[in-house]
């Protein structure tokens, strides 16, 4: 038996796929980053210099059956703030991506089999909006870092620092992959 | 006399409900601890009540945001709480309460119910449990502040407490309002920056209330303040009989039985 | 025995052992170590003979059963079994070291006002006619070593539930945090797998706070003690008080009452944290024992089972802590026997084996036992307060704990062997006095004003010594308007308290009575080094000494102990913590304060079962609770006003062993401060005496750094300076050195402020103890000191003292 796929199944997997959606919301860049600020300040301590900007925004991932218009109420009447934030549906729109683009972005996951609190919270509040429950909601923190950085120490600072490998699962995009 | 009912609202994770009912009590309210899906679900109905008290504490754990939840859940199944507040009588908001008015759009304006002003996190990153200052506006026609002196102390506690508006325009309306209830100062009763400002509010801003003056909301915690022995300096000081937080309830209670 | 029933079929067991009850001594060591269960080869082969006379192979959970409940964490088997303990040459016997020591001085003491001592999940004590209070220290090391956050999270929500499941449920009104770790500001290499002790801090602090003040409990009172010692074990204790009608001290389960399980899922995290926890740490060690906390959950588990109990919905009722269902349902059918029904629990996700369900830790988990005719009215209240529940069976009169999933027979074992058939094994403690001190005088070439000038700031930013308002100010620490003496007090808010004072009017609602309470804690690792018997005197004396000065009730106080250990195995390691508990004895005799609840934690040590282990300084806490008669009498730390008189109460010796000054002089050796216990607690009761009659305006006890430290701190946190003449200290003959009067650590001692028309009254009420006026307050904000030679020696601003002290950890923690 093989284990190559027929076109058939991939499309299946890609229609499947459109019922995740990734539900990015930044704080306004306007504003005071209170957890960048005091994440930028600790960095030397871990030894790295060149970063001059760090923004912290939030990341969630909503698998279930829901409409795009769903997930957009989602994002814009439960996940963002109308005054502090802004917010990205898979990716759109995309204007809503900071002008500058960050030398790094680190995603924070909770591993698999390790129970998202928040996750739980927001599947119940979609609920109470009126709208079907997401099978699973799990929630990520989003690091981007403005300046220099290389992937050495964009390790060691999200084990150190943005979380830990023990219950964490880091996502590292380094230049140009790192939107 | 007939004593005034106060409808203390709780959900999952309210968790200064107690002492506010307590506050209410010592000056001749009747406080009830109502949870929100007994509303909900028809067991209890708003109406019946004089003063309406959403209390402090961390809604749905402050996940998302500070409120926001419990704000939504507002807006979608309490719509009797903004005809509750246009019937004029008092509502108070405090700590977790105000950032819930305040996302459900009931403050700083209920007219429209959109949001115009929001809560970030505190500037240091940090939760910050601390007494502040505070200068009442003397303009206000908030029910609650009445005939109280022009600079009082009261604590705060609470890490999502940086009042921020929506654009410049609405920081002018608020002021030109009076809407601006309650602001952080120094000793000497002006504007300064922290720890006087424990979260980097704009313009200082500490406290909210609608322009008829019956909805109040503010992040310090009046129900923190009832006697003098909640006051830290009580040990070292002699003038002041009871606390300032009381003279507020009390305000809200003697409006009902005016 | 004969009785037991063999387990339905044979298939359903899975995993089998089928080696088990044929299995050599080596085999069953091998199992023990591939399982994880950290039980001894003689204590398998009792549980190999339980199930050879019952003629069958045991199931997986029913192994699991028994390495949970004889776990160390759970059993206590080390401080509850027998003990062979030699001292310089002689050898006494313990058969139970715990109720030989601690748990004998309680019953000695026969206060009537403890309501439950060593028996229920925290010591209940009475507090007024109709409330008493629960309290219980607990320690979370290992947890917190690997996952600082989330291992403090569920420490602080462990200990809420062992307090929500004392009596029929208590309030929690107070949640007390002690952290022992390395300082933040370590430099060197780490060893493997260990975090920097400034993540640490940061991390278990952001723990405490977030499911504190999410839970509505203020965080009120605590220590913090840096150490390098504990940099590869950090130790973390969590405490909570709460507050329950009398009539609900008492819980009782009866054959027929149904098992309800209420509160979180059940979910495949935290298998084996009770095994975990009772062995030592390792870079591999395994992130099972990793969870993460949910304090919403427990805030509607609370809400929802103090209603429950005031409405008598439920008979008994007890939190899963370690071991999960099988210790909760285990325990609380001890008496009787429990049927449980496993498919019925609420599962976090589907792929978890019955087994791990039975011995799963997840958090936020309740058992209560209800009769049936109460279900229906339960249920009412959970279903409003959004708590998921499930009844898992009921409690029966077999006097077995029987354990189905679905038709599969999981458990079938007698409570008598699970709870009662551990066998003993007595263990050897020796303990070896260090050499006596040589009585040396401190290394300090001369007394001179700036050899003095940088002592004072070396011991004020001591990382021992300095603010804690960065941690303080993080947590709630007055949420339900009870905090009525604060943790920081003084002009500025920001004066060392030496412990709250609590009026629980919220959890009451006895507005009218002005009775509340104040809670302390005793610790000091650095005596322990030297001797652990001082230690616990010394320990006792402060948490005493800290109660006294904010004007609680020394003669209602009650004691808590929380052992932290390393590797009993090692007859030094044991003989420390067997002086420890001997001088524990002492001090609840000689105080006549009875222990009212304990915890130990062992096998503190890095490199478990490795020839270079490395263990952690045998470390004590004492905690102490007592009754403030009447809130409007408390006192805080802070000088009140000028042209008061400044008099210290207690005696002076040269006592340097392990002391900050000995620290920063280079003394190496010495004895530890010894407490003289009769002359302590008199000294207490004359405080006690004066304070309630109102004739003290300022108290702060002597402790670390001594009466330089002290004084500086009423000084500054008061903004009231103050001239005093060292000359007219109550001293030692032989005390001649200003640096050896103002460092030392004698214990037992107090600076009282007195306002010159209390003096008389004052010195009437502190009689028969040794007291000096030794100088005064005045406007000026200075510290003066007068010396041996009668001229002034020192003179510094208050500002530049309270800077050295409130700058450190600040810094060290923000890099500002």
């Amino acid at each position: 038996m093989t284990l190559l796929l027929a076109p058939a199944a991939l499309n299946r997997i890609r229609v499947q796929e459109s019922n995740s959606w990734r539900v990015e919301v930044l704080c306004k860049p306007n504003l005071l980053d209170a957890r960048g600020a005091a994440l930028r300040a600790q960095l030397p301590w871990l030894g790295v210099q060149g970063v001059t900007d760090v923004r912290v925004d939030q990341l969630y991932r909503l698998s279930g059956r829901l409409t795009q218009h769903q997930a957009v109420s989602i994002a814009q009447q439960l996940l963002a703030d109308p005054i502090t934030q802004e917010y990205r549906v898979n990716g759109h729109p995309s204007n809503a991506v900071p002008s500058q683009t960050p030398c790094c972005r680190i995603e924070a996951w909770l591993k698999t089999g390790v129970t998202d609190r928040v996750g739980e919270s927001v599947r119940r509040a979609i609920l109470d909006m009126g709208l079907p429950i997401p099978e699973e909601v799990r929630c990520a923190t989003v690091y981007r870092f403005f300046g220099r950085f290389v992937q050495a120490q964009a390790e060691r600072v999200a084990a150190k620092m943005l979380g830990n490998p023990l219950i964490h699962r880091f996502e590292i995009s380094l230049g140009r992959n790192a939107p | 006399m007939k004593k005034p009912k106060v409808l203390i609202l709780r959900t999952a994770g309210t968790n200064c409900e107690r002492e506010t009912a307590s506050a209410f009590e010592m000056v001749g309210g009747e406080p009830r601890l109502v949870h929100i899906r007994q509303l909900r679900a028809g067991h209890n109905r708003i109406t019946d009540f004089d003063i309406f008290v959403i209390p402090g504490g961390f809604s749905y754990g402050d996940d998302v945001a500070a409120g926001r939840i419990l704000a939504n859940e507002i807006r979608r199944h309490l719509p009797e709480l903004k005809t509750f507040i246009r019937s004029g009588r008092p509502v108070l908001g405090v700590c977790n309460g105000f950032q819930a008015l305040v996302k459900a759009g009931l403050l700083p304006n209920g007219r429209t119910g959109e949001q115009i002003a929001s809560f970030a996190a505190n500037d240091s990153n940090r939760f910050e449990a601390r007494w502040t200052r505070l200068r009442l506006n003397i303009q206000s026609h908030c029910l609650f502040l009445k005939d109280l002196p022009e600079m009082i102390e009261l604590p705060v506690a609470h890490g999502e407490g940086k009042f921020v508006v929506k654009s410049p325009k609405v920081l002018e309306d608020l002021k030109r309002s009076n809407a601006i209830a309650l602001q952080y100062v120094n000793e000497e009763g002006n504007l300064a920056g922290y720890p006087y400002n424990p979260n980097g509010s704009i313009f200082n801003i500490a406290g909210i209330c609608n322009s008829e003056g019956n909805c109040l909301g503010l992040m310090p915690h009046p129900e923190r303040f009832v006697t003098r022995y909640h006051h830290p300096n009580w040990t070292r000081q002699t003038f002041c009989k009871e606390g300032i937080g009381l003279e507020m309830v009390r305000n809200a209670v003697k409006h009902v039985l005016s | 025995m004969s009785a037991l029933a063999a387990p339905e079929a044979a298939a359903t067991r899975d995993p089998k052992h089928p080696d088990f009850l044929s299995a050599t001594a080596r085999q069953l060591a091998e199992m023990n170590r591939s399982h994880g269960w950290s039980l001894n080869v003689r204590e398998l082969q009792a549980i190999q003979s339980y199930f050879k006379s019952a003629n069958r192979e045991p199931t997986r959970a029913e192994l699991e059963t028994f390495a949970q409940t004889w776990s160390e964490h759970c059993k206590h088997k080390t401080l509850t079994g027998p003990i062979r303990y030699t001292e310089g040459g002689k050898t006494r016997r313990f058969s139970n070291l715990l109720r030989e020591t601690i748990m004998e001085a309680t019953l000695r003491l026969k206060k009537p006002w403890c309501l439950s001592v060593f028996q229920d999940n925290a010591g209940i004590v009475r507090f007024d006619a109709d409330w008493a209070l629960a309290f219980k220290v607990e320690t979370h090391n290992h947890p917190c070593a690997l996952e600082p956050y989330g291992g403090s999270a569920t420490g602080v929500g462990g200990v809420v539930r062992d307090v929500l499941g004392a009596g029929l449920g208590a309030r929690p009104i107070l949640n007390t945090d002690v952290f022992c770790l390395a300082s933040p500001q370590h430099a060197q290499e780490l060893p493997d797998g260990v975090l920097h002790p400034k993540r640490t801090l940061a991390e278990v602090v952001s723990g405490v706070r977030d499911y504190g003040n999410r839970m509505g409990i203020p965080t009120a009172s605590g220590a913090i003690w840096f150490d390098d010692g504990f940099l590869r074990n950090p130790l973390v204790f969590c405490g909570t008080v709460g507050i329950l009608p009398i009539q609900a001290v008492r819980k009782e389960v009866k054959p027929g009452d149904l098992i309800v399980a209420a509160g979180g899922r059940t979910g495949r995290d935290g298998i084996h944290g009770a095994t975990f926890s009772s062995t030592g740490l390792e870079p591999s060690s395994p992130t099972g024992a990793v969870q993460i906390a949910d304090p919403i959950v427990e805030k509607r588990l609370l809400d929802a089972l103090l209603t429950a109990r005031d409405q008598k919905l439920y008979r008994s009722i007890t939190d899963c802590g370690a071991g999960g269902f099988s210790s909760a349902i285990g325990e609380l059918g001890e008496a009787c026997g429990a049927r449980v029904r496993l498919e019925a629990a609420c599962l976090k996700a589907s792929d978890i084996l019955p087994w791990e369900i039975w011995l799963s830790e997840s958090q936020e988990r309740m058992v209560l036992a209800v009769p049936p005719k109460h279900l229906s009215a339960l249920e009412k209240i959970f279903a409003v307060e959004g708590v998921e529940h499930r009844v898992l069976g009921e409690f029966t009169q077999t006097g077995r704990l029987q354990v189905f999933f679905g038709k599969e027979a999981l458990v079938d074992i007698e409570m008598e062997m699970l709870h009662h058939g551990l066998p003993k094994d007595e263990k050897a403690a020796t303990w070896t006095a260090p050499k006596p001190s040589n009585g040396r005088k401190p290394r300090v070439a001369d007394d001179s004003g700036k050899m003095i000038r940088e002592a004072f700031h070396a011991l004020l930013s001591h990382l021992n010594v300095c603010s804690r308002a960065w941690v303080i100010r993080q947590y709630d620490h007055e949420v339900q308007g009870g905090a009525v003496i604060k943790p920081l007090q003084g002009a500025q808010h920001d004066g060392p308290g030496d412990a709250c004072v609590l009026w629980p009017h919220a959890a009451t609602g006895k507005m009218q009575s002005f009775r509340g309470l104040a809670v302390a804690q005793g610790i000091n690792p650095s005596y322990g080094r030297l001797d652990p018997y001082a230690m616990a005197l010394a320990c006792a004396d402060e948490a005493l000494r800290n109660l006294a000065c904010v004007g609680a009730d020394i003669s209602q106080a009650a004691f808590l102990d929380n052992f932290c250990w390393g590797n009993p195995d090692d007859p030094e390691v044991l003989g420390g913590l067997v002086r420890a508990a001997i001088g524990c004895r002492d001090a609840a005799l000689g105080f006549e304060v009875p222990f009212i609840s304990g915890k130990d934690s062992l096998y503190n040590e890095y490199g478990h079962g490795q020839s270079r282990a490395v263990s952690i300084p045998g470390t004590l806490l004492i905690s102490a609770i007592a009754p403030v008669t009447d809130i409007r009498k408390a006192m805080t730390m802070d000088f009140k006003s000028p042209g008061n008189a400044i008099y210290l109460v207690g005696k002076t010796s040269r006592e340097f062993g392990g002391t900050l000054y000995a620290e920063w002089a280079g003394i190496q050796d010495g004895c530890p401060p010894l407490v003289d216990i009769p002359l302590s607690r008199r000294t207490l009761l004359a405080l006690n005496h004066a304070t309630f009659q109102g004739l003290i305006a300022s108290c702060h006890d002597l402790s670390d750094g001594g009466l330089g430290v002290a004084l500086a701190e009423m000084a500054f946190s008061g903004e009231i300076g103050a001239a005093v003449d060292l000359d007219e200290v109550s001293r030692a003959r032989d005390m001649e050195e200003e640096s050896a009067i103002l460092f030392s650590e004698s214990p037992s001692r107090f600076l009282v402020e007195v306002l010159p028309e209390k003096e008389k009254a004052f010195l009437r009420a502190v009689k028969n103890v040794p007291i000096a006026r030794i100088g005064a307050t005045i406007a000026n904000p200075i510290l003066r000191l007068s010396g041996m030679s009668g001229s002034v020696f020192f003179e510094e601003p208050l500002s530049r003292l309270k800077d050295s002290w409130t700058r450190p950890l600040a810094a060290a923690m923000d890099g500002k």
